[in-house]
Order: C-alpha cells, then sequence, then structure tokens
C-alpha cells in the first residue's frame, strides 16, 4: 500500500517529458499543416468557383443581351438610339408608302435594274421601269425602301429589315444611282466600299470583305457607315476615311465601334475577379452576327481568361417589336409580319 | 473511475486528433457542397447552351420544312409564287393539310433531339478504298485501280442504307428538344408564315403536358413536373420569309476580263468566277424577324 500511494505521486522523468513533449509538438505541427494546406486548398477552391461563377453570370448577361438589347437600347427608351437616324427610332411604314409585308410574290419587291453595272446606260434606261419618284406606289417602293431605311434608321437596319434577295441599288427620277448607293467615295453615308468593281450587290457581294455596326458608343457616325471588315493588303486596310472624329473604319474600327459593354458586377468586391463583358453587333461576311466576348481578370494573381463566342438571338426588327415609344406606341407603324 | 495522468494525456491526444479530423470533416463537406453548387450552375449554363443550340435547329426545320416533306416539292410558307398559305404542290394544291403541324394553328410540330446510330443514306466514314499498289513494275492502270467506288455506303443492303437506323445513341437522349408551332393567320391576307418555336434543353422530350404524352413515357405526373422544373426553356417568335440572296454582280463577270467589261452573257460560261455562282445560296428561305419572348406564351398562343 506504501509503495502504491509513493508510485502515485511519482512526476515525470526527464525523458518522458522530452518524448511526450516531442510528440505533442509533431501532433500539433501536423495538425496545423494539415489545418493551413486543407484552409489554403479551400480558400483556392473558393476563388476559383468565383471565377467560373463570373465567367458563368457572363456568359448568362451577354445571352440576355444577344435577345433583349437591353444594354444597346434601354426599354424606358432613354437612350440615344431613339433620336431620328438611329436604329431604334420610331418608323411610320404607312406614312413612308412602304406598308406591306415584303412577301416575295409581291410585285413591287422585284428589282428592277442592270446588274451588270450601276451606270452604264448602253445596257438600258432601267429607270423608265422603276425609279424612286414613279407615280406608281409599286414601281417606287424599291427605291423608297433603300433611300429612307437607311435614312431614318442606319445602314444596319437597312439590312435588318430589307428582304433577303434585296439588290442595293435603286434609281432616282434622272436615272441615275445616288452616290450613296455606289462606290463614289469614303467617309459616312456611302453604303457601299469605295473599289473597281461597280456593279449592283445583294448582301453577299455587299459584305463581303466588311459591314455596318450598330453603335451606341459613337451614335452620330456609325449608322451610316461602311466599314472593312477583311485587310486585303494595301487595299482595305490602308483606306484612310473622311470622317474627322476617327479617320479609320478598317477591322479595328468595326470591332470598336461596334462593342457594346455590360456593367456585370459595378459593385464587386476589391479582390474578386474583374469580368467584363462585350456585346457587338454587325453585318458582315454575308450575315448579321451577335459576338459575345468575356474576360475575367484575377486581382491577385493577373491571370486573364477569355472566352468568345457568336449566337442566334433576337433581330432588330425582333427587338423593335419589344419596345415602344414613351406614348406606348410601336416603333415599327403599318408593318406586318409576311 | 478517477482517472490516472496517463488516461489525461491519451485524452489529449484524442481531443487533438478528433478536433482536427472534425475540421477536416467541416472542410471537406464546404468543399463538396462547393463543388455541387458549381456542378448544378455549369449545368444551367449547359442547358442555355443546348437551348440556344435548338434554337438554330428549329429554324432550320422551319426553313427546310417550307419546301420538303410533306410529299411533294413545296413552295414556302407563303406561297412565293403567289402569296397564298403554304406549303402547296407545283399546281397550287395545298399539302400537309391535317390537325396537326404544319396547318396554321394545328398542334405543334415536337422535336426530340438525340444521335441516331445511323442515319438514313449514311456514308461509310472508311478512307483509301483504292489505295494505291506499291509495286512501281505494275502498269498505271493497275496502281491506280479504282476498282472499288469512292465513298461508298455505311451499309450494303440498299433499303437498309435507306432506311437507318434511327434508334439513340446511349447518351445521347433526353437532353434537348424544341417544338414548332404554326401561328394562325390573322387574315386572308396573312401572316402565314409567323411560327412560335420552342426551345428546351432537359429531359422531357419535348412533350408539352404529361396528359400529352403516350402512357408510361414518364412515371407520372410528379416525375414529369421534376424534369420540367430542371429544364431550361427560351421561346421564341420567328418569321420566315422565301426571299433568299445571290451574288447578282457575278452573273456578269467573267474571270480574266476587266471587271468594267462586264458580258450581259455570262451565265454558263466555264470562265465564270468559281466561288461566286450566281445560283442561291440555300432554297430554304431566311428569317425576316426573330423576338425572344418574356416567358411562356399565353393562349391562345400555344408553344
Amino acid at each position: 500500500m506504501h509503495r502504491t500511494q509513493a508510485s502515485r505521486r511519482r512526476g515525470y522523468t526527464l525523458v518522458e517529458l522530452l518524448v511526450s513533449v516531442s510528440i505533442g509538438l509533431a501532433v500539433c505541427a501536423t495538425a496545423f499543416a494539415v489545418i493551413r494546406i486543407a484552409s489554403q486548398s479551400l480558400t483556392a477552391v473558393e476563388r476559383l468557383s468565383i471565377e467560373n461563377g463570373l465567367m458563368r453570370a457572363a456568359i448568362h448577361a451577354g445571352f440576355d443581351e444577344v435577345d433583349t438589347w437591353e444594354a444597346l437600347d434601354p426599354r424606358d427608351g432613354s437612350g440615344p438610339l431613339r433620336a431620328a437616324g438611329q436604329p431604334f427610332a420610331a418608323f411610320d411604314w404607312t406614312a413612308e408608302g412602304l406598308a406591306h409585308d415584303m412577301a416575295q410574290h409581291h410585285p413591287a419587291g422585284l428589282w428592277r435594274g442592270c446588274g451588270a453595272t450601276h451606270d452604264q446606260r448602253k445596257y438600258g434606261s432601267y429607270h423608265v421601269v422603276a425609279n424612286r419618284a414613279d407615280p406608281d406606289p409599286d414601281k417606287r417602293w424599291y427605291g423608297q425602301l433603300l433611300q429612307r431605311v437607311g435614312d431614318s434608321l442606319g445602314y444596319y437596319a437597312l439590312t435588318d429589315y430589307a428582304p433577303g434577295n434585296t439588290i442595293y441599288s435603286y434609281m432616282d427620277a434622272y436615272g441615275d444611282v445616288p452616290d450613296e448607293f455606289k462606290d463614289s467615295g469614303y467617309g459616312a453615308d456611302h453604303f457601299y466600299a469605295p473599289t473597281r468593281d461597280i456593279g449592283p450587290r445583294d448582301i453577299h457581294r455587299l459584305t463581303e470583305a466588311g459591314g455596318f455596326c450598330i453603335s451606341r458608343l459613337f451614335p452620330s457616325v456609325s449608322q451610316h457607315h461602311f466599314s472593312f471588315w477583311d485587310n486585303w493588303g494595301a487595299g482595305f486596310g490602308a483606306l484612310v476615311t473622311t470622317d474627322p472624329a476617327d479617320p479609320r473604319w478598317d477591322y479595328a474600327g468595326i470591332h470598336g465601334r461596334s462593342a457594346q459593354p455590360l456593367a456585370l458586377l459595378p459593385l464587386r468586391p476589391s479582390h474578386w475577379p474583374e469580368p467584363t463583358v462585350v456585346v457587338r453587333r454587325f453585318v458582315a461576311n454575308y450575315r448579321h452576327w451577335a459576338t459575345v466576348t468575356i474576360h475575367v481578370t484575377s486581382p491577385l494573381s493577373g491571370e486573364r481568361m477569355k472566352l468568345f463566342f457568336s449566337s442566334l438571338g433576337t433581330t432588330l426588327r425582333g427587338a423593335r417589336a419589344m419596345r415602344t415609344t414613351p406614348g406606348g406606341a410601336t416603333l415599327d407603324v403599318g408593318l406586318a409580319l409576311p | 473511475m478517477p482517472s490516472t495522468p496517463a488516461m489525461h494525456r491519451r485524452a489529449t491526444v484524442l481531443i487533438i486528433v478528433a478536433g482536427v479530423a472534425a475540421m477536416l470533416a467541416g472542410i471537406t463537406v464546404a468543399f463538396l457542397t462547393r463543388m455541387r453548387s458549381d456542378a448544378d450552375e455549369n449545368r444551367q449554363t449547359q442547358q442555355e447552351f443546348q437551348a440556344r443550340i435548338m434554337l438554330s435547329a428549329a429554324l432550320q426545320y422551319v426553313q427546310e420544312t417550307a419546301r420538303l416533306g410533306w410529299g411533294a416539292e413545296a413552295y414556302g410558307w407563303t406561297d412565293r409564287r403567289t402569296g397564298a398559305s403554304g406549303p402547296r404542290d407545283r399546281f397550287g394544291v395545298p399539302l400537309g393539310a391535317g390537325s396537326a403541324f404544319p396547318a396554321p394553328g394545328a398542334d405543334a410540330a415536337r422535336c426530340e433531339a438525340f444521335v441516331m446510330r445511323r442515319p438514313p443514306f449514311a456514308i461509310s466514314p472508311r478512307t483509301a478504298l483504292n489505295p494505291v499498289l506499291l509495286d512501281p513494275a505494275r502498269p498505271w492502270s493497275e496502281i491506280l485501280g479504282l476498282t472499288a467506288f469512292d465513298p461508298q455506303p455505311a451499309v450494303a443492303r440498299e433499303d437498309d442504307f435507306e432506311a437507318g437506323d434511327r434508334a439513340s445513341r446511349p447518351g445521347t437522349s433526353g437532353r434537348a428538344w424544341f417544338r414548332c408551332w404554326r401561328m394562325p393567320a390573322t387574315s386572308p391576307d396573312g401572316p402565314h408564315a409567323t411560327f412560335i418555336v420552342t426551345c428546351g434543353a432537359g429531359a422531357t422530350l419535348g412533350w408539352r403536358r404529361f396528359a400529352d404524352a403516350p402512357p408510361g413515357t414518364f412515371p407520372d405526373q410528379a416525375a414529369f413536373d421534376a424534369l420540367r422544373g430542371a429544364e431550361t426553356i427560351l421561346w421564341y417568335e420567328v418569321a420566315w420569309s422565301a426571299a433568299v440572296g445571290a451574288g447578282v454582280t457575278n452573273h456578269y463577270w467573267v474571270v480574266g476580263e476587266d471587271q468594267r467589261g462586264w458580258r450581259l452573257n455570262a451565265i454558263g460560261s466555264p470562265r465564270q468566277h468559281s466561288w461566286r455562282r450566281p445560283h442561291s445560296r440555300q432554297f430554304g428561305g431566311t428569317f425576316a424577324s426573330i423576338r425572344r419572348l418574356a416567358g411562356e406564351p399565353l393562349p391562345p398562343l400555344q408553344w
């Protein structure tokens, strides 16, 4: 009994203490390392998850803009593209004498002209059978469509509304094709590219190396301007226009003007990656394009991700049908679907 | 029972280990939860893309059925010759009349998207059906034998070749679908060519309601509702047009000649520009308007 009580009071030896302290330290160090690594991993996962989430949000925002055109033209009518000459201006098709459904059987939709050339009378005086001042509304419809829609809504809108088989050329009462619709110069208010190829063009030939964009950032100069899409050596790419605001209307010009940025996260936390979403709309290379370009840049690592895609969605005519004037009227008055 | 110092020490280690394990478990649960959440969000994004692909498929369906699929060649939803409601044959006789698509206002066409095991008229992917013989002593007629047809059908029997195997490949069904409903004309003059297309990504196979599907397609109403709730669906109003562009100026251009010296009789010339043929790029028509609808169309519109 005495011996037992003595052993109960016995303390640690130095060796025991050292061993136990060492084991304890090793356990604690291991535990700390495990927790630290796990915590860092979770932080990295969280960061990657946020980046992926932002990318997903940007994709959905891009798709949404492709369908709604909301950033380009707010539904409340407060945007600059509602002004006269802009693509979201109200347009009275009845008052303009253009109110039929553009179905292909309609005689007004038949183009009457010489496909070989705009301005060589030796092939015939086509203005006798169709010109913009003809007293027959069906014979003047074609020229009226090109001139008035181009003037009132811009060139992109003209290619959106005009039937797919439109030949973009018409004659005035004197048998002349207006400068705007043939290749006679540079700068604003020229629908055609300035090249030696002088024939009337359909949408295919017209946009083979260029096209038109819709721009909210440069509305005063962008809606009535041909831009070059391809850089064909020293030809199109080297062209200098007469536009004093920005002389270049080449690939970079149309790309920059058509960019419509979306405000995805204006109040994001500073340590979150910065997402940018840009939607572009233009007609080029034989088709109407809606493209979405997404960049996500990490403020911590500087790493930058980019995603680009194009998508089908609401056309300009469809977007205009979604909207009304501040007075509640439709933007297109008197125009039926085909 | 009174505890001893040794038991205290063992309990200390146990507490540390248990604590670390609990923290690791917590971190693991958080990680898995985050991954699960990400997977769900990724699925929604994937469905958005799939639904958009279905929009493209639906538009192509409208274009093709404007001309094909009704027993005779047709001339468009709005007949390009007369403006009457199509499809009609070459004599103007209506095609596809009945209570289903393409009759205006009738039941929608339901199209499930999947990959067939072997589509009709499938061509064999085999290449080098006429390999060059490696014996230079043989005559050219044998070296360039061309003894086998190239390309060749995927199957030998002609009826199998025409019929194909329309069963779905594993893993490709139940993912996406579209429906196409033709709007009734508001007047005899039109519109005849406006459709509501519904683009879905999910597993309801394009059935609008549980009651519409044949018995046994879905276990019960609750299962159908669960599948419907997990889908992404987009609605569009689209207006078809017969108008299609072509390279008009190249009717008159003969390669090698000055472009200002257009010929009026260049069509058919062997020196006409090879990639600017003056024929139409396609024969299915184009779309005058595409408009995304804010939500499910309300009656009397269908989808």
